[in-house]
């Protein structure tokens, strides 16, 4: 092989090389190119759509707006999420909002966090039938989504007013969407309205004497002395003489007659939860 | 192209004769550094066996090599079968690789062809050299020539045969292993007539004979001024020739040649000594007979010593020889060489023919189109990366500021979502105000009673009390649905009859619906006021006839519903359709269907279109609406069934486990189905362990449902 073959050979080889190295480098300039190009088409896209959401801010803001007031004013609301102590707070905020105590045990009874959010809860006590009842709208009608599942309540055997014992299930439900608890205000509910003790027993065997007024002459034990035709003189038990006159109070009622003619006097009593008259005569001495 | 060099090496073989001089050029001055001279065993160039080449003692341990061998079959392994002859110390002793070697050619070997033009085109010199030459050397190449001017009449001198010198010179090159150059291979008469041309002075006029007296080679070169006129070899054939036998011979040869006693004859060689001189000058009376003292060199300082002109004459051919290699110029008289072609060729390490050319344009081009194209992408490519900066700054903040406005219309969305949970969740809930406000009241009304025990029954509620009358008793018993007079025991208190009663109601439905759709309609009214599609249709379904102009209107609500639809929920469509051929068997339709005059079956009926349509919206309010309107319906189980299939297919798990819960409880017509569905619900939310339970009860339960051939594909599928 001659010098000038094997500097053509060589030249030959330079020029696969060039061409190798530069058609690798100009490919490789190219992809970048065409990646570096591919991504400022996407990212002009994506411009281009987050511009049309861009324009649509203050529209949203002003909806976002309306929104929060919404919620805040909205009749039921699930709370964001739910623990124990969130539940027990809400629980004292709506005794707060009610103006009023009730005495509780509370414990956690179940939780599901699969599919449906909720927390259930268990609360038992004893209080006024009003009060309880009050407490169970609250929790039904405040903003809270609280679901009731079992309320009991039964009678105090040895209360003499309207206490009650009572148990009451719910759930408290909640969703990552939802407010927080403590974000929650207050819902204008009007309280339990009517005033009837559904649970305070009427009819009793034994005078409940709790409910005796002590300033009040008990005319079971106290000694008729004198009778005029308005008037009624009676000793009590400690020896005080009560001057009474038809419709004045005594234990358990009322004078409801004075028959002077007859030396006896009518006392209408409620000692048993049913209206008895008592009829007293003026013993002669 | 000729090698510059500072240094020349010039050989110069002469019979038995082979001296070297060695010549180094500083600047315009030019010294010579050395002269040696060998004596060989045998001249170079005798045309038989060449013994003096080969040791014959050393032949039983040759390889066969032999003195004929073709320097071309040369290789290194011959060298070992060769004795170290003296030129080889001649060769190893200099360093011929420092500069350039001129070495003489064999007179015998040089045919001088007139020609008519001192440019002699290649195809007339082949012609020529064909014609002279027989054919086989010249096919081999064996050949060289020059055009050589003598007396301004051109001649073609061509070298024929062997180079014995290069030869020599080339194994010891390749024994070295050293480099060398070659720059010159001259005829003796031409190196000798430049030098002395040279050494003329311009301007002279007289006529002057050059007489070389070497050891074979005499030979007289003829000038007039500082031409050369003619070139006269002197016939002699004794081996040491006497001067007198010498002067005769030239004498002849003037004679001949028509040339008359010269006016300065200058004598040079190996037999130029004083006596041959005397012998001259004596002969010449008219001519001045002088020793050519070389002029315009100088002795190196170093080696200066020992070296008088005496014997610097005799190395004036070696001396010539380097000389015209190291000032090897075209300006230079005389200009020739007898270089084989693949020597220069071969020294030619740069030399580029056509195809290089080729190649080197092709290499230009390519370059420069591979420049031009890189360039030019780089350029792109650093504008499109800066381009890139920006908008991925740009695309930052403004997906920063989208994020924002899109939470803000998921949270919207996810309102109405939650209304919707909170409509289902509160469907038979809560009604625990209503029942004691209503016992509260009544009992109040019918003294004298009062309860002692309020509680909940399996699927209502029980209430135990006390009253004075029988009668109000029935009157209780007519408070709530479903009630039943489980026990009246009568009682005597203190002479009061008094009657105990335990009733169990079911629960009363309080229309929670009312209360939350008052907070949905002020939703919708904010979301219709946005426009978005699909909610519009809750508020007010929207006819086809109307449908252009409620488009136009809430273009900008439909932009962004397919914004959010394609950032939000590509993959979301991509998961709904693979779901949707996994349970794409529908739930048998109702029988009831078939009652037409039933407001229920209308109802389910148009609940059924929105959920065929995709009416979302529509469907979920329908449903709910069928589900607080219809209560006993059997048809409830299938809204519930649809509603919770269509919310898990919208990736929804909470709302559907509230709605399948009550069909959970209670086997109906379709419980299969609902296991399945909740089953589903289950493994998508996370727990695929629930899930699976439940496909398994539908296997083991219902082996021979249709529903079982999905349960069967959906317990081999991984979620």
């Amino acid at each position: 092989m001659t010098n000038t073959q094997r500097n053509t050979t060589v030249l030959s080889i330079l020029v696969v090389i060039i061409f190798s190295t530069g058609a690798i480098l100009v490919q490789n300039v190219k992809k970048k190119l065409s990646e570096v190009q591919a991504k400022n088409v996407h990212l002009k896209a994506e411009i281009f759509k987050y511009d049309k959401l861009i324009n649509m801010q203050a529209k949203l803001e002003k909806d976002f707006a309306a929104l929060r007031l919404l919620i805040a004013e909205q009749s039921k609301v699930l709370v964001q999420t739910d623990t124990p102590a969130g539940t027990f707070s809400y629980l004292l905020k709506i005794l707060k909002w009610m103006n009023t105590n009730i005495n509780f045990d509370f414990a956690m009874s179940k939780s599901e966090s699969v599919g449906a959010n909720w927390n259930e809860y268990i609360i038992s006590g004893k209080g006024e039938y009003f009060k309880v009842a009050d407490l169970v709208k609250q929790l039904e009608y405040q903003r809270a989504l609280l679901s009731l599942e079992d309320v009991s309540v039964t009678t105090d055997p040895s209360a003499v007013s309207d206490t009650v014992y009572f148990s009451i299930v719910f759930r408290t439900h909640y969703t990552l969407q939802g407010t927080e608890i403590d974000a929650i205000n207050k819902k204008n509910v009007p309280p339990f309205a009517p005033l009837y003790a559904l649970f305070k027993p009427r009819i009793w065997e034994k005078p409940q004497e709790t409910l005796i007024d002590p300033l009040l002459i008990d005319v079971d034990t106290a000694l008729l002395i004198g009778i005029t035709d308005s008037r009624v003189f009676m000793r009590d038990t400690y020896g005080i003489i009560h001057i009474m006159s038809v419709g004045d109070k005594v234990a358990y009622g009322y004078l409801y007659a004075i028959d002077k003619s007859q030396d006896k006097v009518i006392f209408r009593l409620n000692e048993y939860g049913t209206q008895e008259d008592r009829t007293i005569f003026l013993k002669k001495k | 192209m000729p090698k510059a060099s500072k240094i020349a090496f010039g050989f110069a073989e002469d019979g038995i004769s082979l001296k070297l001089a060695i010549i180094t050029r500083e600047g315009n001055q030019v010294f010579i550094k050395n002269l040696e001279q060998v004596e060989l065993d045998n001249p170079l160039y005798i045309h038989k066996p060449q013994v003096a080449v080969v040791d014959e003692t050393d032949k039983q341990f040759g390889s066969g090599a032999s003195a004929d061998m073709n320097m071309d079959e040369f290789t290194a392994e011959n060298i070992a079968t060769y004795q170290v002859k003296p030129y080889e110390h001649l060769f190893r002793n200099n360093p011929l690789f420092q500069g350039v070697i001129a070495l003489n050619v064999n007179k015998d070997n040089l045919i001088r062809l007139p020609i008519n033009t001192s440019v002699l085109p290649p195809k007339q010199r082949n012609k020529l050299v064909r014609e002279n030459l027989p054919i086989k050397d010249y096919r081999k190449g064996l050949w060289q020539s020059s055009v050589v001017a003598v007396n301004e009449q051109p001649e073609l001198w061509l070298h024929r045969g062997e180079n014995r010198l290069l030869e020599i010179l080339e194994a010891s090159r390749i024994s070295t292993k050293a480099n060398y150059y070659y720059q010159l291979a001259d005829a003796n008469e031409t190196a000798l007539a430049s030098l002395f041309a040279y050494s003329l002075p311009a301007t002279a006029e007289e006529s002057s004979i050059l007489l070389h007296l070497g050891v074979e080679f005499h030979h007289a070169l003829v000038f007039k001024g500082n031409k050369w006129f003619a070139s006269l070899p002197i016939q002699v054939t004794q081996h040491e020739p006497d001067i007198q036998t010498i002067y005769s011979k030239l004498s002849f040869a003037l004679d001949e040649a028509h040339i008359a006693d010269p006016q300065v004859l200058y004598v040079c060689g190996d037999l130029c000594n004083e006596d041959n001189l005397e012998y001259l000058k004596e002969q010449l009376p008219n001519s001045a007979v002088r020793m050519w003292e070389l002029t315009g060199f100088d002795l190196d300082p170093e080696a200066a010593t020992g070296f008088s002109p005496a014997q610097i004459v005799r190395y004036v051919l070696p001396i010539a020889l380097a000389w015209k290699a190291l000032l090897y110029d075209k300006t230079l008289p005389h200009l020739s060489n007898f270089l084989p072609g693949y020597i220069i060729e071969g020294q030619k390490v740069f030399k580029i023919a056509w195809h290089g050319f080729l190649t080197l344009g092709l290499m230009f081009a390519l370059s420069l189109y591979l420049t031009v194209s890189y360039l030019g992408n780089s350029l792109k490519l650093t504008e499109a990366k800066s381009q890139y900066k920006s908008l991925q700054s740009e695309f930052g903040r403004k997906k920063a500021r989208a994020d924002a406005v899109l939470a803000m219309a998921k949270a919207i969305d996810a309102q109405a979502g939650i209304i919707e949970a909170i409509k289902t969740i509160l469907v038979g809930k809560n009604p625990w105000n209503e029942i004691l406000t209503t016992l509260t009241n009544d009992l109040k009304a019918h003294p004298i009673s009062w309860l002692m025990n309020f509680k909940r029954a399996k699927d209502g509620f029980t209430i135990i009390g006390m009253t004075t009358e029988r009668s109000n008793i029935v009157h209780f018993a007519s408070l709530f649905p479903a009630a039943k007079i489980a026990k009246v025991t009568r009682h005597n208190i203190r002479n009061n009859t008094v009657w105990q009663f335990e009733i169990v109601y079911a629960f009363p439905v309080v229309n929670w619906y009312a209360m939350m759709e008052k907070d949905a309609q002020a939703l919708k009214k904010m979301e219709e006021s946005r426009a978005l599609p699909g909610r519009e249709t809750v508020v007010k379904p929207v006819s086809k006839a109307n449908q252009p102009a409620e488009s136009a209107k809430s273009g900008l609500g439909r932009e962004l519903s397919k914004l959010k639809t394609s950032i939000v929920e590509k993959t979301e469509q991509l998961k709904q359709e693979k779901k949707e051929t996994v349970i794409d068997r529908p739930i048998p339709p109702p029988e009831l269907l078939s009652a037409a005059d039933d407001p229920s079956v209308k109802d389910y009926k148009d609940f059924m279109t929105a959920f065929n349509k995709r009416q979302d919206w529509v469907m979920i309010d329908r449903g709910v609406k069928f589900i607080n309107n219809y209560s006993p319906s059997p048809l409830i189980s299938y809204v519930r069934w649809y509603l919770s299939y269509r919310a898990w297919q919208n990736k929804e798990y909470y709302r559907p486990l509230t709605w399948l819960e009550p069909m959970l409880k209670k086997p109906d017509a379709i419980y299969p189905y609902t296991l399945m569905l909740t089953g589903l619900i289950y493994r998508d939310s996370g727990d695929t362990q629930r899930g699976e339970d439940l496909w398994k009860s539908v296997l083991r339960d219902y082996p021979q449902h249709p529903v079982a051939k999905t349960v069967r594909e959906l317990l081999k599928e991984k979620p």
